[in-house]
């Protein structure tokens, strides 16, 4: 096992905790309301590319399957920003 | 994909084998594929009626969002705990973290029927316009998900009952705990989608 | 095994399943307007109009695919006793695929007899009624998903106890049919919906819901005839 790819699990849980913290700040008016949406989106991106990476334990594991599920993260990301900015 | 696991299994090839049962990543990608489809369907709907869905969205409670949110990811980092404590053999500590992931996620669920409630009591339903309908649907299958995965804890926590035991299938452990965990962190990144989506996007 | 298993009708039974797929779609789908169905909004003028000008089709189609719905069955008991070679003879999960299997059956024959009879004396009948007939049948044929799950799991669950190092069916695949039964619970939202993606003409209600299932048939069948070579190998 690598472990020194390994990240403690309580650092994982404070970056993922944190960004759900900003991005509700965020959303509760602390930035412009296009701003706030965008960077929500783009926060929930980067949650799941280390829920991923670090609590499914994808990081070192079978690669079709990492680049089908990153595949699906570009999809959904985009989805939600063009269902963003189109309206 | 079968024959892949196997042969990392004989090779011992950690890089090539997928965590837990490898047929049970065919359900997670089916599964969020087809929440892909709601996403997409949300994002049409967006734009269809940009005014109803931010007048509708203003309306829920951006504070029960993020609790939900902490809730499920801190549980979920229990689990992450739980495979890791099973995967250096220490099945008694990952029994506990079991316990732990099961005992905070069921708070999502307490949360969410206490949302839910206060929508009905103030007359929102699932007919009452479309993001409602779609706030619904998509946060009801995803408790429907999450109540799958309560019971697929609990399973999980009887089953490593003998875990102090000498003849226990050590291998056969890591395995379900692995799949389940991977159920679980599913159930966890599908919501963090559905709180930016339903919660956080606010129009100017 | 210490006795010869007879293998001797499994192929045939087994290629019932794609065939019934084939006619229900053709005879059910095209003649009787039910792939895609009409929208719930659509007028009952509407419905009754093109039930009285196609009343022979939808005779046709519907005879037919009465006769066709038993095929399902067949089927489904061909798949059991394949089933039957991954654990116990007889347990429960192959008892609950066979009558899961059995029961799909009569949730397909009977709605169709409600199309039957909106397109038997279409004159007679007031719009309003050919409506509600057409409304029942699709009510009934979507909310009985439940029975065809208990099939679903039944064999998804039984198809992943098997302990051979090759399964006999591929686990990607017994957890797709677990999957597919587990989505059908979206029909139970269907009867809130006149139109969109939840309404019967939705595209999660009825296309996505249909194919996945209708995709499992041919596919299910496919591993199961493979599998038999290799019972009978053994």
């Amino acid at each position: 096992m690598s472990g020194a790819r390994e990240w403690p699990v309580w650092l994982v849980w404070a970056i993922l905790a944190g960004a759900s913290g900003i991005g509700f700040a965020l959303a509760e008016g602390l930035a412009p309301a296009k701003v706030a949406a965008t960077l929500a989106i783009i926060l929930a991106a980067v949650k799941i590319h280390l829920v991923f990476d670090h609590y499914m334990e994808l990081r070192w594991q079978h690669r079709p399957l990492r680049q089908l599920l990153a595949a699906w993260l570009v999809v959904v990301t985009a989805t939600l920003l063009t269902g963003y900015w189109a309206a | 994909m079968q024959d892949m696991a196997q042969t990392a299994q004989i090779s011992g090839d950690r890089n090539s084998a997928l965590p837990g049962d490898s047929g049970v990543w065919v359900f997670i990608i089916a599964d969020m594929c087809a929440f892909a489809v709601f996403f997409a369907l949300f994002a049409a709907g967006r734009i269809a009626q940009p005014e109803l869905y931010e007048a509708s969205r203003s309306q829920l409670d951006l504070g029960l969002g993020l609790a939900n949110t902490l809730i499920l990811l801190t549980s979920g980092a229990f689990m992450a705990r739980a495979a890791r404590q099973a995967r250096t053999d220490d099945l008694a500590g990952a029994r506990f973290s079991l316990m732990v992931t099961l005992a905070i996620g069921s708070l999502f669920g307490v949360s969410k029927v206490f949302e839910w409630s206060a929508k009905l009591s103030h007359g929102i339903t699932l007919t009452t316009n479309e993001f409602f309908t779609y706030y619904f649907v998509f946060t009801g299958i995803h408790f429907l998900h999450f109540v799958i995965g309560i019971g697929v804890l609990a399973v999980l926590i009887a089953r490593s009952k003998g875990g102090a035991d000498k003849g226990i299938d050590r291998a056969g452990q890591l395995r379900w705990i692995e799949a389940g965990g991977a159920y679980w962190h599913m159930v966890d990144l599908l919501w963090i989608v559905l709180f930016a989506m339903l919660y956080l996007l606010s129009a100017a | 095994m210490t006795t010869k298993i007879d293998t001797r009708y499994w192929r045939f039974c087994l290629w019932m399943g794609p065939l019934f797929v084939a006619i229900f779609y053709y005879c059910w789908g095209v003649l009787g307007h039910n792939f895609p169905p009409f929208s719930p909004d659509a007028p009952a003028s509407e419905v009754a109009t093109w039930f009285r000008d196609n009343r022979n089709g939808v005779r046709f189609g519907m005879v037919v695919a009465m006769s066709a719905a038993p095929l399902y069955g067949v089927w489904g008991y061909a798949l059991a006793k394949v089933l039957e070679q991954v654990g116990e003879k007889d347990s429960i999960l192959v008892q609950l695929a066979r009558v899961g299997a059995a029961w799909t059956t009569i949730t397909l024959l009977i709605p169709t007899s409600f199309w039957l009879t909106a397109a038997y004396r279409p004159d007679a009948l007031p719009d309003w009624m050919i409506q509600m007939l057409y409304d029942m049948a699709w009510l009934l044929i979507d909310l009985a998903y439940a029975v065809t799950t208990v099939q679903l799991i039944a064999l998804g669950v039984g198809f992943l106890s098997d302990k051979r190092a090759i399964p006999l069916i591929p686990k990607w695949l017994a957890w797709y049919g677990i999957w597919v039964g587990f989505m059908f619970i979206l029909e139970c939202i269907m009867p809130y919906f006149f139109n969109g993606a939840f309404a019967r003409n939705g595209i999660l209600n009825f296309w996505i819901e249909f194919i996945i299932w209708m995709v499992w048939v041919p596919v299910l069948t496919y591993y199961a005839i493979k599998a038999i070579k290799r019972i009978e190998a053994e």
